[in-house]
């Protein structure tokens, strides 16, 4: 029995996106959030993008005292793999890659390598591109689909080992490495030092295998691509791909102490590539630190920052520190220099330590999942008469997740159940830009998966829901504007959710042998599911 | 076969066909106004027929050489009998293989014969009365995968030979499905060939068109998947059809879907599977207040489950019984229910029956499931042809000497017992009587639907079958036939009867049936 895969290399996206870390791939095969594909709404190549989202399980973050740390609950949500009208499919045991056409429901097969695992979605201006690692031939295989639906593959040497991918804004470079996190049981001699840089341009593809820092957590691109960073626990690498062949150029310590383990750093890194910035669990600083020059600069806050979110532009970054309930708004890279420029804000009336930054970094929504908290804080940043003005909602559950609407008016708030509920899990949609009630809805199996309709009016949005004990399993596809609520139970355990917006179309991908997939008509409601991805492009005419 | 040395080297005084002898078993068919005996030693099937009460007209048709296969058309109108022809043909005038058509009314008659290249050894007839397909090669180099379509409508036309692709499997079962919505065209029919790894349909509408060939997908064993049944459904949303796998939890659903803009196929065919929860022996399409649903039977949990073609999400609905079979009857009721459907369900292995109710209320895939605790295993359910008794069903029973005639509307059962097991039942074409036999027996018995009156009757000699036809007359006539073989040489008798007030006093008996026609 063939075992399907779908995307599931996709893991933190949604960091990307409602972190705001623009341009900054935050975990494997985070194609989507930097490349704006997988992501959809954040994605730079418009029509074509596609939503994201992924399982609520364990969360990083920061704390401080003897409090829990807050839960970066979004950061693990797995992300399918979809480029325009296609959903692309991975059989590591076939050597397919299968492209669902989401308007025709029409599935078709490529060739990869021995074993395509992870799979990325590649930004390409004249069809449509994806690129899968194969995990047992070692190599990747890079798919392109033209204007008149022609497909063609062209396969690459990686790096052994190679589990997540981070592809530039452009589509030109694609980094392959290592997710430490990914392998079970990984000896500390095992540094994933390895990384390849692929570059995709037609008729130049080339890869070249370079090493880093000890362990990466996360690679990102510069403004202009001309740089690309790797996350790794003594430091940034510093890759530099101009020139007759990428190479790394250095390695950038985040604090003074470089020897001290830096894997509990929380990095950030501008789009321009200028800066990352740094939070470190327990601290009270918000650490700048220049990627050219590596100078360092701490910017004290009140109390220690529990959680550090950047707008999508670089411009600024939102601060919260739980103990005070206080949000600050930095200005990069201002706050360095010009600390009187720092922005805050305290809530009334509610404990935060997170922050879900909307993708315009108009509204910043406030809550904490380290304790239990039905308070959720409403900020607007955008300037004006309302600059800074703060709504505090009581959403009538406690809050895990916040994830705002692409166009910042409405957001989904995923929850835990209250004392005396019968209720597997909650969540609520909000208005964000307006005094509205949150509907709140008690799912029969917890929320597992968002995923919100791209572009600058978010009419709809999924999510999943899946009691694997009770065997329940259903997507809700909720009417923003409206908060209209519908509900469809699935026949399998979905595993992640995501939006189709050049077919105006929602899909859940669900766990079975074959490959399952759900479409969902935004416009008509319409329900169809394709199971057997490979059974289905055996159809011989 | 059939011609004995002695007629080959024959003394002179007549000729060798006098000496022909089909041997037992006799193969024979009951007609809608005659019975078909075939007789292969002289490639003819005698046409037992009566004209009026106590007659009987024993027409011989000559068909070809070689006699393979006799199958009547499904109203019983039609008798198709497919022959080898010459084989190996060793001279120009050697006979080739053939298709005759032959009117089964009460003047039975030759209406048409279609000569064939091949010699091929299997029929399938259209229920709809427009095709026949005769397939299943069995020369010393067979193409296996040929099919000759042969249009019943156009007597005058040549059969036209396809053959459909092959990814290692042959031809087992073809299912000819009623006209189908399709998103590119007008509605076609088609033809579904199931082979013992893949599904092609044939578009009937134009065979000039490649076939659509579905590779099925592995068990969970990983043997190769093969069909067991297929499920047709059409309606204003389109098309569907679903494969049952054998020994396989998945069931296969189809969809005639949209295809790609500019793209003049008639059809794109999408492919789902969902899982049933366990091996089903049985799947219909079903309508439900919530709309189409494909209901596939798992006996081994005594539970139904309902995929929406749509979502393939099940619904499980539990049995109070292992059952395994299911008949959709909604359209034999007096009172049928507004858009949903009744299924029978029935089992050979377990008794009793049960009527399914798919309407849908809250919080229940269906309305209900009454189940009725018979005394027997139901092995058939014989549907009553014509509409004064559709409402009836025969309940027959494997082993056991009863049956059950089921009144749908009533919901009644009523046992008829006989005094041995291993009848036989019959319905008469106009749906008003069953005629119950045991084969080599004297005995057999009407019963008359219309007030479950059973009348036995006893002949003097052993009988065959029974078979009720129309008369010329306007009345109909009850043939029962006989056969005997005696060193080698096999005797054809009959006797008839006024099957309408059927009398042993007032019958007649016919012998030396075999020699009707010969000169």
């Amino acid at each position: 029995m063939s075992r399907w895969r779908l995307g599931l290399g996709g893991l933190g996206v949604t960091l990307a996106l409602w972190s705001s870390h623009c341009g900054y791939s935050d975990d494997a095969s985070d194609s989507s959030g930097s490349a704006g594909l997988g992501g959809g709404w954040a994605g730079t190549s418009g029509a074509a993008g596609t939503g994201g989202s992924g399982v609520a399980d364990s969360g990083v973050g920061g704390g401080a005292g003897a409090t829990a740390p807050e839960r970066e609950l979004e950061s693990s949500f797995l992300s399918p793999i979809a480029t325009g009208k296609y959903v692309w499919a991975a059989n590591p045991e076939s050597g397919r890659v299968a492209l669902v056409d989401a308007v025709s429901y029409e599935v078709r097969l490529a060739e990869a390598g021995d074993g395509p695992t992870y799979l990325a979605a590649v930004p390409d201006p004249d069809g449509n591109a994806a690129i899968v690692l194969n995990a047992r031939s070692h190599d990747a295989t890079l798919f392109r689909v033209d204007a008149s639906g022609a497909l063609t593959q062209l396969t690459l040497e990686t790096h052994r080992g190679a589990n997540a991918w981070a592809i530039s804004p452009s589509g030109r470079w694609a980094i392959a490495w290592t997710d430490a996190r990914r392998v079970e049981r990984a000896d500390p001699t095992d540094g994933f030092q390895d990384i390849t840089v692929l570059e995709l341009t037609p008729e130049r593809e080339r890869s070249r295998i370079l090493s880093v820092g000890y362990r990466p957590s996360s690679i990102a691109f510069a403004e202009g691509e001309r740089r690309a960073f790797a996350v790794t626990e003594p430091g940034v690498s510093v890759l530099e791909l101009e020139g007759a062949a990428p190479r790394v150029s250095e390695l950038v310590a985040l604090s003074d102490a470089p020897l001290v383990d830096t894997a509990s750093y929380d990095v950030s890194i501008t789009p321009s590539g200028a800066w990352a910035l740094v939070r470190q669990d327990g601290s009270r600083d918000v650490g700048f630190v220049s990627l050219e020059t590596g100078a360092r600069v701490a910017v004290p806050l009140s109390g220690s920052v529990t959680d550090l979110d950047l707008s999508a532009d670089g411009a600024r970054a939102v601060a919260v520190v739980r103990e005070r309930s206080e949000v600050f708004v930095l200005p990069v890279p201002e706050a360095t220099t010009a600390p009187e420029r720092i922005e805050s804000v305290r809530l009334q009336d509610a404990t935060v330590g997170s922050v879900a930054l909307s993708y315009d970094s108009s509204v910043a929504l406030l809550y904490t999942n380290a304790v239990e908290s039905d308070r959720l804080g409403i900020v607007t940043l955008s300037s004006g008469p309302e600059h800074l003005a703060q709504r505090v909602v009581a959403m009538r559950a406690p809050v895990s997740a916040v994830f705002p609407a692409p166009d910042a008016r409405h957001a989904i708030v995923l929850q835990g159940v209250p004392s005396g509920s019968a209720k597997a899990g909650a969540f609520s949609v909000l208005s964000t830009a307006q005094a509205l009630s949150p509907k709140l809805v008690g799912t029969d199996a917890p929320p597992q998966a968002v995923a919100f309709q791209p572009g600058a009016l978010s009419e709809h949005a999924l999510i999943t829901v899946r009691g694997d004990a009770r065997r329940q399993y259903g997507v809700y596809h909720v009417w923003l504007g409206a908060q209209q609520v519908d509900y469809e139970p699935l026949a399998s355990p979905p595993l992640a959710a995501g939006v189709v917006a050049a077919a105006n179309k929602g899909y859940v991908v669900q766990l079975h042998p074959e490959g399952r997939i759900t479409f969902i008509g935004f416009d008509t409601g319409e329900v169809r599911t394709l199971t057997g991805f490979e059974l289905g492009a055996k159809v011989v005419e | 076969m059939g011609l004995t040395l002695g007629a080959l080297t024959g003394c002179g005084d007549r000729p060798a066909r006098w000496d022909a002898s089909t041997r037992l078993p006799i193969e024979s068919v009951g007609l809608s106004g005659a019975v078909a005996v075939a007789d292969p030693a002289l490639d003819r099937v005698m046409m037992l027929s009566a004209s009026s009460e106590l007659s009987l007209a024993n027409t011989p048709l000559r068909v070809g050489k070689n006699i393979v296969a006799i199958e009547p058309s499904l109203d019983r109108s039609t008798l198709f009998v497919l022959s080898r022809g010459v084989q190996p043909r060793l001279h120009p005038d050697d006979e080739h293989p053939s298709l005759t058509v032959i009117d089964g009314g009460v003047q039975p008659k030759v209406t048409a014969r279609y000569s064939l290249t091949d010699p091929l050894q299997g029929i399938a007839l259209d229920p709809e009365g427009q095709w026949a397909v005769v397939h299943d090669a069995g020369g010393l180099v067979v193409n296996p995968n040929e099919l000759i379509f042969v249009n019943l409508q156009d007597p005058s036309s040549t059969p036209v030979s396809k053959t459909v692709r092959s990814f290692g499997g042959r031809p087992e079962r073809l299912t000819f499905t009623s006209e189908l919505t399709v998103p590119n065209g007008p509605p076609r029919r088609l033809l579904i060939v199931e082979t013992e790894r893949d599904v092609s349909l044939i578009d009937l509408s134009d065979l000039t068109r490649d076939e659509v060939t579905v590779l099925l997908p592995k068990t969970p064993s990983g043997a190769t998947g093969a069909p067991a049944e297929v499920a047709v459904h059409d309606g204003a949303a389109g098309a569907r059809i679903a494969v049952r796998l054998e020994n396989d939890p998945n069931v296969v659903l189809l969809e005639l879907g949209q295809p790609p803009a500019g793209d003049a196929r008639p059809f794109k065919l999408l492919v789902n599977v969902a899982d049933v929860g366990g091996v089903p022996s049985s799947i219909a399409f079903v309508q439900t207040d919530g709309g189409l649903r494909l209901a596939a039977l798992v006996p081994t949990a005594s539970r139904a489950t309902l995929i929406d073609p749509s979502s393939s999400f099940p619904e499980t609905v539990r049995f109070p019984r292992p059952f395994s079979r299911l008949t959709r009857v909604t359209g034999d009721l007096a009172a049928q229910p507004a858009g949903s459907d009744v299924a029978l369900l029935w089992s050979p292995s377990t008794a009793g029956i049960a009527f399914w109710s798919l309407g849908k209320t809250s919080g229940t895939p269906y309305r209900s499931v009454d189940h009725y605790d018979i005394g027997i295993a139901v092995a058939q359910v014989t549907d009553i042809p014509g509409e004064q008794n559709a409402h009836l069903k025969l309940l027959e029973s494997a082993k056991g000497a009863e049956f059950y005639v089921l009144d749908l509307n009533q919901r009644q059962s009523f046992p008829m017992l006989t005094q041995a097991s291993g009848f036989s039942l019959s319905v008469s074409p106009d749906g008003e009587r069953v005629w119950a036999l045991r084969s080599g027996t004297r005995s057999f018995a009407r019963i008359l639907l219309s007030t479950l009156h059973p009348t036995s009757l006893d002949v003097e000699r052993d009988v065959l079958a029974v078979y009720d036809v129309a008369r010329r007359d306007q009345g109909r006539a009850v043939i029962a036939l006989h056969a005997s073989e005696q060193a080698g040489e096999t005797s054809l008798g009959a006797t008839v009867l006024d099957a309408l007030e059927p009398d042993t006093a007032r019958s007649r008996f016919f012998s030396g049936l075999w020699l009707g026609g010969l000169p």
